[in-house]
């Protein structure tokens, strides 16, 4: 009986626990709609000057290739979910496709102002990436310049992936060829993720251990996928208790 | 068996009762939830007692009403020190983007002598009744004043405890302890303090603290006044806007614009705000139906705002802006200030260090690093043509440059007006509609009179040649002059435009003390009479509870005492004095 007791009080408890979080979570959404409906009436994502196509179609440096719903931007703190975005990997931009923003029955795309966003999300082949715009040190910038990366992990090991494309003539056209780079930003200081050796030294003060981890999950680092990578950033990052 | 189902049903029935009638309150919450979210401030001060033309050091912890948890919601705070008839004597608002934020004033030399209130707030706690503010009392001594206002009473005698060095310590579940190197120091001599925060039963605690360590007849017994969690139950009613928003970003400029004949609201009218600089910051607003606008303004300082319908045809308006801090006092004034006799002489002494101080700190300030400011950027980002005109040999005329330098732009003249025309960078084929034309980020489209500003005058000039699009309008290209100057060059506006200077958010405010850490430093002639050893307000204990800090004492001798108060994320609050002696 006492089981019992224990049982129901304890899903009263988890209800009351969860109502109040959703309670807490529904007024905070609602002071910044509140606020939204009155300071940015109008499509925020509207900000910026028209996109002009500079491609072939058929070459685009635009991703994803095909529009996905899952598409979000964070803007002033406010989620704007299935809305139309690509990203020019070649220019680093991204683009807004409003349906309602026509001219001549053709929609404008719009390269929104990386001013005002926050964060944005696309879907691409290789799964969600989520990208913010991010500014680098003087000593940082001989790897990377600020733009859009895609943030695979935070904090105080920090792993991002450019994504972007070269320009090359093939067969007499202009075409953009897409890859991506990974970095680690360890202690502040930038690592690009080549392979095993250039991932060691990223975590230099813990090289035998992540070595052991590598080895033992048989992690291929020039191949290895992102979450793989991530791993490895989460074990160092458990070593070093960060 | 029997006695455990029917347990266990009545169990089930109740859990589904409670859970229901949670729900429906849950609901309730939803359709109605702005009465449920409540803000409250907890301010603190590196002292209680000050003399005019001295700095008042502060902090504010924003904090969620329902636990008084730190929290984030509300990004500006108003601040306003009131006299003794609650009439505001200095107003500032603060931008706090982090769960806390410092400031800084100085106590004008034109005070009287007595208790000042400084009441702080948020534009969201201005829906609610004004006595479930922020308080706390100073009191202000002014020397060049009669005094004979301050009334004085008889010294009481404090009773010391075990611990002498210890004055007074006050929880409200968070435990502060502090400890020094030494039991005592000399002048001009490193302090180093450290100190743990902890629960009551022990467990080691992260916590956001504020550290000053002032002249110990500076303070009095009103401090920690810590908000109270329980508020007034007045709320607002649902569907009905509440009259005053939540300020997620910025200030929120609210105005009305009127017809200056009937003085009816004019709805639906775009808007456009500016700031005069050389940075375009352009916000545009479509009224209300009752004419009302809100803009967002996270500009530090002052600044010369303009504001103006986008159609230049409209001329018969005026703006009201509302006023930014609430002028209702419904709350307890302080009362009469009376100074101990005990501490007259010391007071003195305080008066003269402030003189002194005050006469000899900008010496030692102006050695201190200054933290750069940060960069603006225009709201169209970076211009597709930047045309800087000391890059080119000299011209005479706005007239000749636009034809000869810049690019994807010409003037039309047109039954003896002019126009300029911007060509689309999509299709090389001119914009129908003529371009947005800015004067140091202001909207403006007399072409003859920007035609007219002398070359000498002009910096440099930049061009959008894309449409633009921005706050439900769309721009055939963007063309912005830029003076010298940034005050746009003396162009005449129409008289109906709103054109005035505007206090914005204030900057926050950096402590600096001197570092004695060499001989010479140490024998340094500068006399350093501080009554304000020093101020941290963005000290934080670690996870272990631990954290230290140092200072260096100054010229003076005598007692000072530490005042250490926070808050941890749980919402638990406390406080500690210390006493520090200075032989």
């Amino acid at each position: 009986m006492v089981q019992i007791k224990m049982k129901y009080t304890g899903i009263l408890l988890l209800v009351l626990f969860s109502l109040s979080l959703a309670a807490q979570q529904t007024e905070l959404s609602e002071l910044q709609d509140l606020y939204q409906d009155f300071l940015h009436p109008s499509d925020a994502l509207l900000n910026g000057r028209e996109y002009q196509y500079y491609f072939d179609q058929r070459h685009t440096p635009l991703i994803p290739k095909d529009p996905y719903p899952s598409t979000s931007v964070l803007i002033r703190k406010k989620l704007y979910k299935n809305i139309m975005l690509k990203y020019d990997i070649y220019k680093d931009l991204l683009v807004y496709y409003n349906p309602n923003n026509t001219f001549n029955n053709m929609i404008v795309p719009v390269i929104v102002n990386s001013n005002i966003i926050e964060e944005f999300t696309l879907q691409l082949p290789s799964g969600q990436a989520r990208f913010r715009h991010l500014a680098f040190s003087e000593d940082q910038k001989e790897l990377l310049s600020s733009g859009f990366y895609e943030l695979v992990s935070d904090g105080a090991c920090k792993f991002i992936i450019d994504h972007n494309a070269i320009k090359k003539i093939q067969n007499g056209e202009v075409v953009y060829q897409y890859k991506t780079e990974r970095y680690i930003i360890n202690s502040g200081i930038v690592h690009r993720i080549k392979g095993k050796k250039s991932l060691l030294r990223a975590f230099s003060d813990q090289e035998a251990e992540v070595n052991k981890y590598l080895k033992k999950y048989r992690i291929q680092v020039k191949l290895a996928d992102k979450e793989q990578i991530k791993g490895v950033i989460d074990y160092y990052i458990s070593l070093k208790h960060l | 068996m029997h006695a455990d189902i029917s347990l266990r049903s009545v169990l089930q029935k109740a859990v589904c009762l409670v859970s229901l009638s949670l729900f429906c309150l849950h609901s309730g919450f939803s359709q109605d939830s702005l009465h449920y979210i409540k803000e409250s401030l907890y301010l603190q001060t590196d002292r209680d007692l000050y003399v005019v033309g001295e700095q008042v050091w502060m902090k504010v912890n924003k904090l969620n009403a329902h636990g008084n948890k730190p929290d984030n919601i509300s990004k500006v705070v108003y601040i306003e020190l009131l006299n003794q008839t609650g009439y505001p004597v200095n107003q500032f608002k603060l931008h706090v983007p982090d769960k806390s934020g410092f400031a800084s004033f100085t106590l004008s030399d034109t005070l009287s002598s007595g208790n000042y209130l400084l009441r702080s707030y948020t534009s969201w706690m201005k829906n609610y009744p004004a006595r479930d503010f922020s308080f706390r009392t100073i009191s202000v001594i002014n020397p060049f004043r009669s005094i004979e206002k301050i009334g004085v009473q008889k010294s009481v005698p404090v009773v010391e405890s075990d611990d002498a060095s210890q004055l007074v310590s006050t929880d409200n579940g968070l435990l502060l302890e502090l400890k020094f190197d030494r039991s005592s120091y000399g002048t001009r001599e490193r302090v180093q303090v450290s100190i743990h925060a902890r629960d009551s039963s022990g467990n080691p605690l992260e916590a956001d603290l504020s550290v000053s360590i002032v002249r110990s007849y500076l303070l009095n017994d009103q401090r920690a006044t810590f908000p109270d969690p329980v508020h007034s139950s007045v709320r607002i009613e649902p569907d009905i806007p509440p009259p005053y928003l939540p300020e997620l970003e910025g200030v929120v400029l609210n105005g009305t614009l009127l017809n200056s004949t009937t003085d009816e609201p004019i709805g639906n009218e775009d808007i456009v705000l500016s700031i005069v600089g050389k940075t375009a910051r352009c916000q545009f607003y479509r009224t209300n139906n009752t004419g009302e606008f809100y803009f967002n303004l996270e500009d530090l300082g002052v600044q010369e705002l303009v504001i103006q319908p986008l159609d230049s045809v409209l001329g018969d308006y005026y703006v009201e802006l509302e006023p930014d801090f609430l002028n209702v006092y419904d709350h307890p004034l302080s009362g009469p200030l009376y100074l101990d006799t005990a501490k007259l002489q010391a007071l003195n002494q305080g008066i003269i260090g402030m003189q002194i101080e005050n006469r000899y700190k900008a010496y030692r300030h102006a050695k201190l690093a200054h933290t750069p400011e940060p960069l603006e950027c225009d709201f169209y980002g970076k211009a597709e043509y930047h045309i800087l005109i000391s890059d080119y040999i000299p011209l005479k005329t706005i007239r000749e440059v636009i034809k000869e330098i810049v690019p994807m732009v010409s003037v039309r003249v047109k039954d003896g007006l002019y126009s300029f025309i911007v060509e689309s960078g999509v299709d090389n084929v001119n914009f129908d509609k003529a371009p947005l034309v800015l004067v140091d980020g202001v909207p403006f489209d007399d072409v003859d009179q920007i035609l007219n500003i002398s070359l000498s005058e002009l910096e440099s000039i930049e061009v959008i040649n894309l449409k633009y699009f921005l706050d439900g309008h769309v721009f055939e290209g963007i063309i912005h002059f830029v003076t010298v100057e940034g005050k746009m060059a003396g162009l005449e506006v129409d008289h109906a435009v709103f054109r005035q200077a505007y206090a914005a958010i204030s900057k926050e405010s950096c402590f600096a003390s001197p570092v004695y850490n060499s001989d010479s430093l140490k024998s340094s002639p500068l006399p350093d009479f501080r009554n304000t050893l020093y101020w941290n307000p963005d000290l934080h204990t670690r996870e272990d509870g631990n954290t230290s800090f140092e200072f260096y004492t100054a010229d003076e001798t005598g007692e000072y005492t530490v005042i250490v108060e926070g808050i941890s994320p749980e919402g638990k609050s406390g406080f500690i004095y210390k006493k520090l002696l200075v032989h």
